[in-house]
Formats: structure tokens, C-alpha cells, sequence
């Protein structure tokens, strides 16, 4: 059977010279959204911000490594009620039990990362699933750890308690943290997961182990839904096992199909729209299922790569796009 | 003595595919594996590369054992082959392809810091120097044309920085006028860069006009090994290639 | 000791009950090398519809035997229709955009129910009585004949696919298609026929999984199809993708792991299940019986 591929080189939606002129306004609208708008979408905005940690966490996986993962939200889940039990059981501050948390949801993705990576292909995929379904029973069922299906609840410290401090809270980590991605994924590591993708029977044959690269990977992308898990389960004033599943860890993939996984914005972009979905469809109607799984199937269909995919083609074909394309041999030839 | 393979075996099912092999390759040396289809030249070369595991035997590369080591160890000791059928990425251009490599040999692969961009470019444009591929650095790799896709090949393998270059049939496919540009090539690019080069190929004329030394397989054992004089004239090579050769 | 029967018992009829649900996504998978997770959507429309077709004609005491084969032809046919509408395009692409197609299936198949037949709990509430009845006691446990029913169906089902597959011309051809679609094609046997075909019988098999479920079980939103996920996978991967003998196998260690389990730790079943598919794909990445995609 033949199957079409639609991987692409990832790429910067825009290239670094663009990106770099719009950066600025970019962050001063960002600073500016919560003194415009009434309480409710700031809170939209933080989740936004929050969920794409998590989406990015996702297509580091898909987008260039080429792995589906169907269960980041294990490590998301398994970041929040880390930080809630240690801040419940001990009396570390709370800066400290960020930190546990963020680490044990790493080592949460070590551990499984490591039996993931022995796997391929849709082996691969259905042990993340299992993986996060696993973590999901546990924070069900140990009721006198977890707290069972009540999860569990914690207020963030009395400073982060307002919608714009949480906000602005928020940017000061994300911000960072998808610079720091940005970095990751143009370094050589970042190219060689994108050889792994591309050519994986090759690639050991050019010096490359590759599944200790898969792990790392899978480790940071772990760490990333940890990250968003530290920030969510304040926000969210707690946590419950539903943030571990099959089902949240879906939400991520949506989020990388919505907005292009073949794009280093796409996530971010798929993050904003689906939170903005979620949203507002929310309180029109309570049939958001119905909702998402069309939008899935319409962009699957007929969107393919997403959203910023998608833009980038319609530029690529204008005279806009003409000054980008590489040179083929044919056009070279005088 | 750059490499050397003592009783080297591999059997599939009833058949021995590569049987008790031991060969010698001189460092610097341009030595030919030749064999009618299926003597067992792939399977060798996937056997010294621990592509396919070996049912018996060792390999010895510059004295050491190499014989059980991953795939990726191997190359990075100095030991990188070229695929039969060009194996390349189909979606980084020439220039990151090789620039892939070069950073991997350099130890760069794990690197998380730093833009790949402008890393290694004085190598990378060098190596396409020697591979005539410097006017194609920017296309796209499943953009070129069949020879070139082959000369990507040697140019990602060159990026490795080998000591011992694995060359599988690399004018397979390739008009005549391409093979010889080819051969003048890889013979251009080993004097500059002291290689020692182990190829296999089909076709004779090739073989004898730029080998130093030939090995003869015949259902995956040695028939013959020697310089090219010796084998030409050897009896059994020629009942083996009767009608075949040049 | 009557409890570990018991549990024995009750593992064999929960294996039953996972090798029918499982076995029409072994059938696609193994044929046309496509994952389709909304499967287990069938299994729960299925059921939905066998509650309805028996609601219906309530009163007539063969109401049951009647519905079952209406809610197979039923999910036949949404099964053709999906296939022709949807599943056709998808064919082309790559695997992980198959399962989130079919993934958001589920959304909305989840939804269509809610609205259809809203969010309560339907069961049939008068059981034939020949399924109720004691089958026997061991010990102090008495055993009612459904589950004699259960797993009869799943052993026909087994064996009659097996058949189907081995011994008939359509069965071949079918193999054949999942070895080599070209030549078969060559052949001037039309595969998308085959491909649509194929497909409307893993959702049969999935209605049957329903129709057989309601006999004992209870049809409630959001618990038929999402919570199976994860076992039909787990069964498919460790039986290995794609083989009828893996799934029937791997569909009794998936069901005695988590009815033994429940005597160890009684609310670690659904864990065990997991941990034990991890081991067994750490020993064996493709599962007992799998190599990539092999139908047998």
C-alpha cells in the first residue's frame, strides 16, 4: 500500500529574520491582553499559555521524532499531584515543590519512556496510551494517596492568587521555556531526531544510538507536560485522574493537528484555538465532543498539517513564498 | 592490516549465505569484493557493519574486536558503509544531510544548545567539494537525480570521517559515462583524504581499472584473492564468470 | 476455593466478551493495515441498538433472538457507510492520522448516542429466561447459562472466522489482499470492494460484541466505549496485531489476569492488565503470535 507522506523538514513558520520583528509586538500585545479584557479571558489566555507546554510537549514526540504519543498527560497528571502531595505532606515551600513536581513528572517519563522506546510504530503508541490509562487507574484507585475520583485540591500562595498575577506568572515560565524549545529543536539534537524520523534505518549508520536519543526525547517531553502540569493544577485549583488519561493526553494530539505538527508555531497555534473552542463552545452547548471530533476530522481530511500548515502552502504558492523555496536542480540549470 | 574478518559466517535457513570468510584489507589499500548475485558481498558488508549479527566469526578492525559492537560504535571507530540502494534523507538538503554526519563524528549529535545553522560549515562545504556536489548544497534530497542521490551517499559517509569506507556495488544503476565519472571521483577523494576503500561490484571493467586488490565470492566463500593479474587469470574466477567477463 | 473458581469462570466470560469486541479490529487491521478506534464506538452502538431493537418488540418472547441478528445487519451497515464516506480517503496516509480520524470518531459517536438515546441507563429488564437459568453449581457459586452463551458466541465466532479465512474462496482471497493488494488486484478482483466489505464485518462483529453484551450487561453512556479502549488494545498488542489465534489467545490471559487479580488486589485489576502487557512486549515486541500486520 502505497502511503503518502506529508513529513516535512520543520521548519520556523517564519524565518528568523521575520520572527525576530515580530517578537517584540508579539510579547507587548501579550502584556497587554489582561488591562483589555474582563477577568474570564485571562483566564483563557493562561490556560492558552499553559497548554502550549503541553502541545509542544506532544509534537516533539510527533513532529520530529515521528513517535505518536497518545499519553503526555501522565506525566502532566502525575506533575500535579506531585506537587500537591509534596505540599501537602511536607512543608517545603512552594517554589521547591514546583521543582519535585516538574522532576518526579520527568522521572515518571523516564520509567516510561524506557519501555516505550523499545517499541515502534503503533506498538509505540498504544503503550503510551496504556501507559497513561495505567496512570489514570492508579490516581483513581489509591484512594488513600490520591483521593481517588475527589483528586485532589491546593491553592496557589496568596501573591499568585489574582488572575493577572497568575497570568503574568505564567509568561514569565512559558516564555522562557518555548525559547528554550526553540533552541532544542533547530540544535543538532533536534536535526537528529528529525533523522530518526526520516530515515531511521540510516541514521545509526551515520554514528547516531538511536534510542537514546528517543528517550531523551521522550524525557523532555515529559518534563514539558510536567511543566504544564505544575502550572495547570494551581490554576486549576487542583487536580483528579482525568488529567492523566487517554482522554487529556488526546486534547494534545488535537491541539498539534489543529495548528500543523510540521511547524514549530503550529502547537502553540493549535494550543490558542483549542482553548479558545473549548471555551466558548462550552457555554453554548455541552456537546464539545461532538464539537472537537469534527473539527479533528474536517482538519485531518481536508487541512492537512494543520493550520499554519496549511497557511504555509497557500504563502509557499504566492509570490510571497517564491524568495523561500530552495532552489531544484531543473530551476538551477541555465 | 586495516581490517581483517576471520571465519566470518552467517546462515539463513539451510543456506550459508557468507561462509568461513577471512579477509584481509591493507590500510590504504582499493580492494574489490567481486561475486556473481548472491556470493554473500551485501551480507558481508552487513556483517562487518553488525547490520545482521554473525553466526560465527570475528571482526577485527585496527586490532580491535569489533565484531559485537552497535552499529553506531562501529561507525564512529572509522569503519562507514554506503547502502546498495541510495540511502539518504529524502527531506534535509544535501548540505544538513552531510552536516548531519559531521556534527555526529564530531560527537555534536546531543548538542541542545546551539542553532545547527552555521555549525561545521568549512567541512560540510569541503566534502561536497570532493563530491562535485557543491552546486546542489540547498536541494532537497529526494530533489536529486539518481547519480547524485549516490553521491550523497558517499558524501554523508565522508562526513564520518572514515578509515575504512564500505562501498556497496556504488555505480549500480549509473550509465558508463557516470560510473567512470564516479570512480575518478571516490579515487580523487581517497588520495586526498587517505582512505582505505572495500567495494563490491558487478562490473569488471570497473574493478580492474581501479582496484589494487580482488576478492572473489562464489556462494559465500573465497575463491580467489589477489592482484588484479592473479584473479584475471585465475582458473576457477574464470569458469565462475564464463560469459560475464569484460 | 469456590471464589477462585469463580473468578476463573468469570475471567473466561470477560475474555469471551474482549474477543469479540477485539477481533473485527484484528480483521481491519490484519486486511488493511488501518487501526480503527472507533471500533469499540460499534461495539457500544451495538448494544445501544440490540436495547432498542429488543425494546421494540417487547412482549414476544423472542424478542432477544430477533434483535441480535437486526443489530448485526444494522452495524453492517454503518459499518458500509463509514467505510465508503470516510474511511476510503485515509487509506493513503500514515498511521497516526488513521487513529486520530477514527480517535475523533469516537468523540463523535460518544455524542450521537448521548442525543439519540440520552443519558440514561438502559438494560434489558426481562432477560429470556434461558440465559438466566443456573447452568450448575460449584461449591456455594451458581452459574447462570449466559455465560455459557457468552463464551459459546465467541468460540463461534473464532472458529467460524477462522473458517471463513482458511477454508472459503472470499476467506482467501481476503489473505491474499492483506499480502499482496496489487496482485490481487491484477487479478480483476475489485480490492476496495474487498476493503468495504471487510470493514462492514469487523462492525458486525463489533454489533454482535453489543447485542451479546446486553444480554448480561447494562448500557450506559461513556462506559462502553472509551473505558474498552485500552483492553482491546492491550489484547491486540499482546496477541500481536493482526492475528485471529493472537487475539483469542491474548483475549483469555487479558481477561484471567484481571478476574485472578481482583483476588490479590481487588482494585488493581485494570493495572495488572497493564504491567502485564508491558512484560510481555518487553520479551516479545510484536506479541505472541505478530510480525507486522500478519492475518492468521
Amino acid at each position: 500500500m502505497r502511503i503518502m507522506s506529508f513529513f516535512g523538514k520543520t521548519v520556523p513558520f517564519f524565518s528568523s529574520r521575520q520572527a525576530r520583528w515580530l517578537l517584540v509586538p508579539f510579547v507587548a500585545v501579550l502584556v497587554l491582553i489582561p488591562f483589555l479584557v474582563e477577568e474570564f479571558w485571562v483566564h483563557v489566555v493562561t490556560e492558552m499559555a499553559i497548554m502550549s507546554l503541553f502541545a509542544l510537549s506532544f509534537n516533539l514526540l510527533f513532529g520530529y521524532l515521528g513517535c505518536l504519543s497518545f499519553g503526555q498527560a501522565a506525566y502532566l497528571g502525575v506533575a500535579g499531584y506531585s506537587l500537591i502531595l509534596m505540599h501537602m505532606h511536607t512543608h517545603l515551600n512552594f517554589v521547591l515543590c514546583l521543582i519535585a513536581g516538574v522532576l518526579i513528572g520527568g522521572l515518571w517519563a523516564l520509567i516510561a519512556g524506557y519501555f516505550c522506546t523499545r517499541l515502534s510504530g503503533i506498538y509505540f503508541a498504544i503503550m503510551t496510551l496504556v501507559v497513561a490509562e495505567a496512570t489514570f487507574y492508579i490516581t483513581f484507585e489509591w484512594y488513600s494517596f490520591t483521593n481517588g475520583p475527589n483528586g485532589l485540591q491546593i491553592m496557589p500562595p496568596a501573591i499568585l492568587r489574582g488572575a493577572l498575577n497568575y497570568y503574568f506568572y505564567t509568561l514569565a515560565i512559558v516564555i522562557p521555556a518555548i525559547v528554550a524549545y526553540w533552541f532544542l529543536v533547530n540544535s543538532p539534537f533536534g536535526r537528529s531526531l528529525q533523522c530518526i524520523r526520516d530515515n531511521p534505518d540510516k541514521t545509526p549508520y551515520i554514528g547516531i544510538l538511536v534510542r537514546k536519543h528517543m528517550l531523551i526525547a521522550f524525557v523532555i517531553a515529559g518534563l514539558y507536560a510536567a511543566l504544564a502540569g505544575v502550572l495547570w493544577a494551581p490554576f486549576n485549583r487542583g487536580v483528579s485522574p482525568w488529567y492523566c488519561g487517554m482522554m487529556k493526553s488526546g486534547d494534545a494530539v488535537f491541539m498539534g493537528i489543529l495548528g500543523g505538527v510540521y511547524t514549530f508555531a503550529g502547537p502553540i497555534v493549535g494550543a490558542v484555538i483549542w482553548t479558545f473552542l473549548d471555551a466558548f463552545v462550552s457555554r453554548i452547548t455541552e456537546y464539545w465532543p461532538l464539537t472537537i471530533g469534527f473539527i479533528i476530522l474536517l482538519v485531518i481530511l481536508f487541512m492537512r498539517g494543520g493550520i499554519l500548515g496549511t497557511l504555509k502552502e497557500k504563502i509557499k504558492g504566492s509570490r510571497w513564498g517564491q524568495a523561500e523555496k530552495p532552489v531544484s536542480r531543473e530551476e538551477a540549470a541555465p | 592490516m586495516i581490517l581483517k574478518t576471520e571465519k566470518l559466517t552467517k546462515v539463513f535457513g539451510g543456506l550459508k549465505a557468507v561462509d568461513k570468510v577471512d579477509l584481509d584489507v591493507q590500510e590504504g589499500d582499493i580492494h574489490a569484493i567481486i561475486g556473481p548475485n548472491g556470493a554473500g558481498k551485501s551480507t558481508f558488508f552487513n556483517l562487518v557493519t553488525h547490520y545482521l549479527d554473525q553466526d560465527e566469526g570475528r571482526v577485527i578492525f585496527k586490532g580491535e574486536d569489533i565484531t559485537n559492537l552497535p552499529p553506531h560504535r562501529i561507525c564512529k571507530k572509522g569503519v562507514v558503509r554506503c547502502f546498495q540502494r541510495a540511502n539518504i534523507y529524502p527531506m534535509l538538503t544535501v548540505a544538513e544531510s552531510v552536516q548531519m554526519a559531521v556534527l555526529s563524528q564530531q560527537g555534536k549529535a546531543l548538542n541542545m544548545f546551539r542553532p545547527t545553522r552555521n555549525m561545521s560549515r568549512s567541512e560540510v562545504a569541503d566534502i561536497l567539494d570532493n563530491t562535485d556536489l557543491s552546486e546542489h548544497a540547498d536541494v532537497r534530497g529526494d530533489a536529486l537525480s539518481h547519480g547524485d542521490k549516490k553521491r550523497l551517499e558517499l558524501a554523508i559517509a565522508l562526513g564520518n570521517r572514515p578509515d575504512l569506507l564500505l562501498l556497496d556495488e556504488p555505480t549500480a544503476g549509473m550509465s558508463r559515462e557516470e560510473t567512470r565519472a564516479t570512480m575518478e571521483l571516490i579515487k580523487g577523494f581517497r588520495d586526498r583524504m587517505n582512505l582505505t576503500i572495500l567495494f563490491t561490484e558487478h562490473d569488471m571493467s570497473v574493478v580492474f581499472g581501479i582496484a589494487r586488490r580482488i576478492t572473489v565470492l562464489h556462494q559465500g566463500c573465497i575463491i580467489a584473492d589477489g592482484i588484479p593479474e592473479e584473479v584475471r587469470n585465475n582458473e576457477e574466477v574464470q569458469q565462475v564468470y564464463l560469459g560475464v567477463e569484460a | 476455593m469456590d471464589i477462585v473458581m469463580a473468578q476463573i469462570v468469570s475471567g473466561l466470560v470477560r475474555g469471551s466478551f474482549l474477543f469479540l469486541v477485539t477481533i473485527g479490529l484484528t480483521l481491519i487491521y490484519g486486511v488493511l493495515s488501518v487501526l480503527n478506534v472507533a471500533h469499540v464506538s460499534f461495539y457500544m452502538l451495538g448494544a445501544y441498538f440490540a436495547c432498542t431493537f429488543w425494546k421494540i418488540m417487547q412482549g414476544y418472547g423472542f424478542s432477544y433472538w430477533v434483535a441480535i441478528p437486526l443489530t448485526c445487519l444494522t452495524m453492517g451497515t454503518i459499518g458500509l457507510i463509514i467505510e465508503v464516506v470516510l474511511m476510503r480517503r485515509l487509506y493513503t496516509r500514515i498511521q497516526g492520522e488513521v487513529l486520530l480520524a477514527t480517535f475523533a470518531l469516537i468523540y463523535i459517536f460518544s455524542d450521537a448516542a448521548k442525543l439519540t438515546w440520552g443519558i440514561q441507563a438502559y438494560s434489558m429488564s426481562d432477560k429470556p429466561e434461558i440465559l438466566t437459568k443456573s447452568l450448575g453449581t460449584i461449591g456455594l457459586v451458581s452459574y447462570p447459562v449466559s455465560i455459557a452463551f457468552t463464551m459459546g458466541i465467541a468460540v463461534l465466532v473464532g472458529v467460524g472466522l477462522w473458517f471463513w479465512l482458511h477454508r472459503t474462496k472470499f476467506g482467501k482471497i481476503v489473505r491474499a489482499t492483506q499480502s499482496d493488494r496489487e496482485m490481487v488486484s491484477a487479478l480483476g478482483i475489485p480490492v476496495p470492494l474487498i476493503y468495504t466489505s471487510v470493514f462492514a464485518i469487523s462492525a458486525l462483529l463489533a454489533g454482535l460484541a453489543g447485542a451479546v453484551w446486553v444480554a448480561t450487561g447494562i448500557v450506559q453512556p461513556g462506559r462502553l466505549d472509551m473505558p474498552m479502549l485500552p483492553q482491546v488494545f492491550c489484547t491486540m498488542v499482546i496477541g500481536g496485531m493482526g492475528s485471529l489465534v493472537g487475539t483469542a489467545a491474548a483475549a483469555l490471559i487479558v481477561g484471567e489476569v484481571f478476574a485472578l487479580s481482583i483476588l490479590i488486589a481487588p482494585k488493581a485489576g485494570m493495572v495488572a492488565i497493564f504491567v502485564v502487557t508491558a512484560l510481555i512486549l518487553i520479551i516479545l515486541p510484536w506479541g505472541l503470535f505478530g510480525t507486522k500486520g500478519r492475518l492468521e
